[in-house]
């Protein structure tokens, strides 16, 4: 079987290789506000599009529509004429503030020209049409497909009155952050907001799966963008820099204690918050988190103090994300936290098991500093080859490895149950605990069913 | 003007947008060991497997489906010796039984074909290997669910079959429309299989019921092939190879399931008799529980949006307890329409069609389902799509069908035969209860007033008795 080498964005090399049409129509489902995207393509690629799960957020009758063109338009070459009827049919019919247009495989292998045709129509109706060569024909990164949605969502917004095209950020500006790429799950945002905002530094908008497009729009108010690093949204932070001179921040994920600290200390810094004022404001909110950590500690030191210690199974490239908290720092953004809380690691890396990309592995893992052992494993049901019951205390990764787990009794902490900030760390650690006490895989058989 | 006649309607992503390229690996995930070989790039991938995610709670819906993944270089320098070595590694993987290759859409605009790669795969890897070649363009999934069961019967060269393997006893089920491995699921197939027990029927091969493929092939030893609605358009490949076959209907209801067994029997050569008196015995014995659940359903006015043969089958089982059909949306549109849905009833169910006396609806858009009242229903029998388009209404819901992505089961739930006329009125008298408290509420906030009408009002008639 054929090794390829993924020519993937820098800083996600170990992500699962993705569509970037269907990722930009993940994307931009979620985002809310006057906004319509037009799949250029037959009916199979609109099927990429879920029918279910409220999925779509839409001001319209609907968010998604496609050109549905049929195999003798394709092959007689009336796509373009068929798009630009069909953007004049969406501008009759909603007058949107932003209309995308996304490609796919098969109008990518025609040629049809979509940027010109959606450029010619937006000039002739007045109107913003942003299109997007899209297709799955080149893998990209997830990380790659949000820089690139971001950047478009972004390519229309202006810069507020008085302020000059490419300014350093001054004034309200110079105070104010986006926050950019991470979602938030309930109270996250809150306790950044609040500790930021203890420190003198205003949060303007967070731009993330459940942002506004005018979020986008308005997101020049402030001069800073956060964001995880490193190497994420490289285009995007270019496009901000030139256009409307803001600069970007890059943070570790605040997950643990540590971590937490260096994401305040890094915005703080960057912005000149006197480090007393800072280090105040920080002490004030982190103790629950140290006395919960060292809760574990102590609750687990028989463990900790035997050879080889508490070990976690961490899994990496299994999950398809388009969440910079997951998939940023190679999805390695947690293991700091259990790394806090005594854990040491065995790295299980879904992907291609040739020895090529076992070494290419290596290199990215050593240039970020980690030293772990880990293996490659190319489908979920491989994963348990690479564990023997017993060698770890818990795994930590994706949903549906549940049934892979049961074969070696190994209790799961789920990836997407670590939350981020200070006040999360006990709620986390309690899951944790509760995770590991779990005897559900002792008392099952396993199954080939899943 | 170019395409002076494109509506909006023309663009919407309807339901019956799933396409042959996702029907096909439907079908195949309906092969317990099968592998579906998705030749395609890293987005068809999701395409395929995204929309069984949820609705599958028992077997994951990535496990046994692998993508070619080809570049745009493999495109311009050939595909085929990338698909093969991934046949080969993968089924060597998976020790899957069958390969069943699904070409995407850039695959067909190539015109490539696959008769080498079979060949050369066959050969290195000892399992049938079976391309389904469909269009995408202007069919739903049922076309490829079809053209899957076609082509592995095709492949099963039935026309060249030793008469000396055939066995006296075995049927073959065709168009069984399994899409997950759940209990209604099994249920069916065992309900299936139990009805024709009682008539000296054995029918070891169900196209598709989640079963391995060596039993699947047991096709070949079949005296004959009873085709269900799904397949019906399949049987010209029956038909070609000159076996013995009869389309059927949906065993649904107690007079769809009568006439099934009825129908097959004879196709079986089981005696008349024997029919009568074992549909005489299930009569007996299911008669208490038909008459509690028309005591409970008389009356009650129902919204089903389904295909077409789930739909007319639906309509003809609470039919037979006195509800009243109100709304029927034939959703998909390769197993036919609103006609399509009274030619069944007539045919197969022993019904007179519903002609004008029901609200039609066929291939809906997304929008025109939202538009739906049925707030004055007593339940609604659909898909988890219109089920979330209709979500803000008030009303009892009962999920059914592809997608049921709320509804999970964890014991038996057919909805065939006489077990299944039974479990399915046994959902709707529970969703139904669910449904008065739903009405209830509504009475306490001095909504709309609703006297003299609806389950409040059966339920005062039921006392005056």
């Amino acid at each position: 079987m054929r090794y390829r080498p993924h020519r993937m964005y820098p800083g996600a090399l170990l992500a699962q290789e993705c569509c970037s049409y269907q990722a930009m129509t993940e994307l931009l489902a979620r985002i809310r506000g006057d906004l319509v995207v037009l799949v250029h393509s037959d009916r199979d690629c609109s099927n990429v599009l879920p029918k279910s799960r409220y999925w779509a957020q839409s001001e319209h009758e609907y968010k998604f529509l496609c050109t549905n063109l049929k195999e003798d338009e394709i092959v007689t070459g009336q796509g373009n004429a068929k798009l630009r009827r069909a953007l004049e049919l969406i501008v009759e019919a909603w007058d949107p503030a932003l209309t995308v247009v996304l490609s796919t495989c098969p109008t990518v292998m025609i040629g049809d020209n979509i940027k010109n045709v959606s450029r010619k129509t937006g000039r002739a109706l007045s109107k913003r049409i942003s299109a997007q060569i899209t297709h799955g024909l080149k893998p990209k990164s997830p990380a790659e497909v949000v820089d690139q949605c971001y950047t478009l969502l972004t390519r229309e917004a202006d810069l507020p009155a008085g302020v000059e095209r490419g300014a350093a950020p001054s004034g309200e500006r110079a105070r104010t952050v986006n926050l950019v790429g991470m979602d938030f799950y309930e109270g996250e945002r809150e306790e950044i907001t609040e500790v930021l905002e203890a420190m003198g530094i205003t949060v303007g908008v967070a731009l993330n799966n459940d942002a506004h497009l005018d979020d986008f729009l308005a997101m020049p108010r402030a001069g800073f963008n956060v964001h995880p690093g490193p190497n994420m949204l490289l285009d995007f932070d270019k496009s901000c820099a030139e256009r409307f001179g803001m600069r970007a921040i890059e943070v570790p994920l605040p997950f643990g204690v540590e971590a937490t600290d260096r994401f305040y200390r890094t915005i703080a810094d960057a912005l000149g918050v006197p480090e007393g004022k800072r280090d105040e404001v920080l002490a004030a909110r982190r103790q629950p988190g140290v006395d919960a950590i060292a809760a574990f500690r102590r609750a687990h030191a028989d463990k900790l103090e035997r050879p080889g210690g508490l070990k976690l199974a961490y899994n990496i490239g299994s999950v398809r994300s388009f969440d910079l908290r997951i998939i940023a720092l190679e999805e390695l953004g947690q293991r700091p936290f259990f790394a806090e809380l005594g854990f040491s690691f065995k790295l299980l890396i879904q992907g291609p098991s040739h020895d090529e990309n076992a070494e290419r592995t290596g290199e990215v893992l050593r240039e970020l500093g980690i030293d772990d052992p880990y293996v490659m494993f190319p489908a979920p049901g491989k994963l348990t080859s690479h564990l023997r019951r017993g060698e770890c205390d818990a795994f930590f990764g994706t949903d549906f490895m549940r049934n892979e787990l049961s074969k070696i009794a190994l209790p799961f902490v789920h990836n997407n149950r670590i939350c981020m900030g200070y006040d999360q760390v006990a709620l986390n650690v309690a899951y944790i605990r509760q995770a590991m006490s779990s005897d559900f895989y002792e008392r099952f058989e396993a199954t080939d069913a899943a | 003007m170019a395409f002076e006649d494109l509506s909006l309607d023309d663009l919407v992503v309807r339901t019956s947008s799933h396409t042959p390229f996702f029907g096909v690996y439907l079908a195949t995930h309906g092969i317990a060991d099968a592998m579906c070989m998705c030749h395609a790039s890293v987005g068809c991938k999701v395409k395929t497997q995204s929309h069984l995610v949820y609705h599958e709670g028992i077997r994951s819906a990535h496990r046994r489906r692998i993508y070619s993944q080809f570049i745009d270089e493999d495109l311009i320098q050939g595909s085929t010796e990338q698909l093969e070595a991934e046949i080969i590694a993968w089924q060597k993987r998976q020790d899957a039984a069958v390969v069943i290759i699904d070409p995407s859409t850039p695959i067909s605009l190539q015109g490539q074909g696959f008769r080498g790669v079979i060949q050369r795969t066959e050969e290195k890897t000892g399992v049938p290997i079976i391309a389904v070649e469909t269009r995408n363009y202007e069919s739903d999934l049922y076309e490829g669910v079809g053209a899957t069961t076609t082509a592995i019967l095709k492949w099963l060269e039935l026309k060249q079959r030793d008469a000396a393997a055939i066995e006296d006893d075995q049927l073959c089920i065709v168009g069984y429309p399994f899409d997950r491995y759940e209990q209604e699921h099994f249920g069916n197939v065992a309900e299936l299989r139990r009805m024709l027990g009682h008539l000296g029927v054995k029918a070891d091969s169900v196209f598709f019921s989640g079963e391995p493929w060596s039993q699947l092939v047991r096709a070949r030893h079949a005296r004959a092939f009873a085709v269900l609605p799904h397949a019906h358009q399949e049987a010209k490949v029956l038909r070609r190879a000159k076996v013995p076959f009869e389309k059927v209907g949906l065993p649904m209801g107690v007079g769809g399931t009568t006439r099934w067994l009825k129908a097959v029997g004879a196709l079986m050569g089981v005696p008349d008799k024997r029919i009568r008196a074992y549909v005489k015995h299930e009569l007996a014995r299911i008669k208490p529980l038909a008459e509690l659940a028309r005591r409970q359903l008389e009356g009650r006015r129902f919204a089903v949006f389904a295909e077409a043969p789930r739909a007319a089958g639906v309509v003809a089982l609470l039919a037979e307890v006195g509800m009243v059909p109100m709304i029927v949306s034939v959703q998909h549109f390769r197993l036919g329409g609103a006609s399509a849905v009274d030619a069944l009833l007539e045919g197969f169910h022993g019904m007179p069609p519903l002609g004008d006396r029901v609200t039609w609806q066929e291939d809906p858009t997304p929008a025109e389902v939202a538009a739906l009242d049925v707030s004055r229903l007593d339940v609604c029998i659909g898909t988890t799509i219109e089920r979330e388009l209709l979500g803000d209404q008030p009303g009892a819901w009962l999920e059914f069908g592809y997608p049921s992505e709320q509804r999970h089961f964890l014991s038996p739930a057919p909805f065939l035969g006489f077990a299944g006329f039974a479990r399915f009125l046994e959902q709707v008298m529970h969703a139904c209860e669910r449904g008065v408290s739903n009405w209830a509420v509504l009475r306490q906030r001095g909504g709309e007033s609703r006297e003299g009408e609806g389950p409040l009002a059966d339920r005062s008639d039921k006392s005056d008795r």
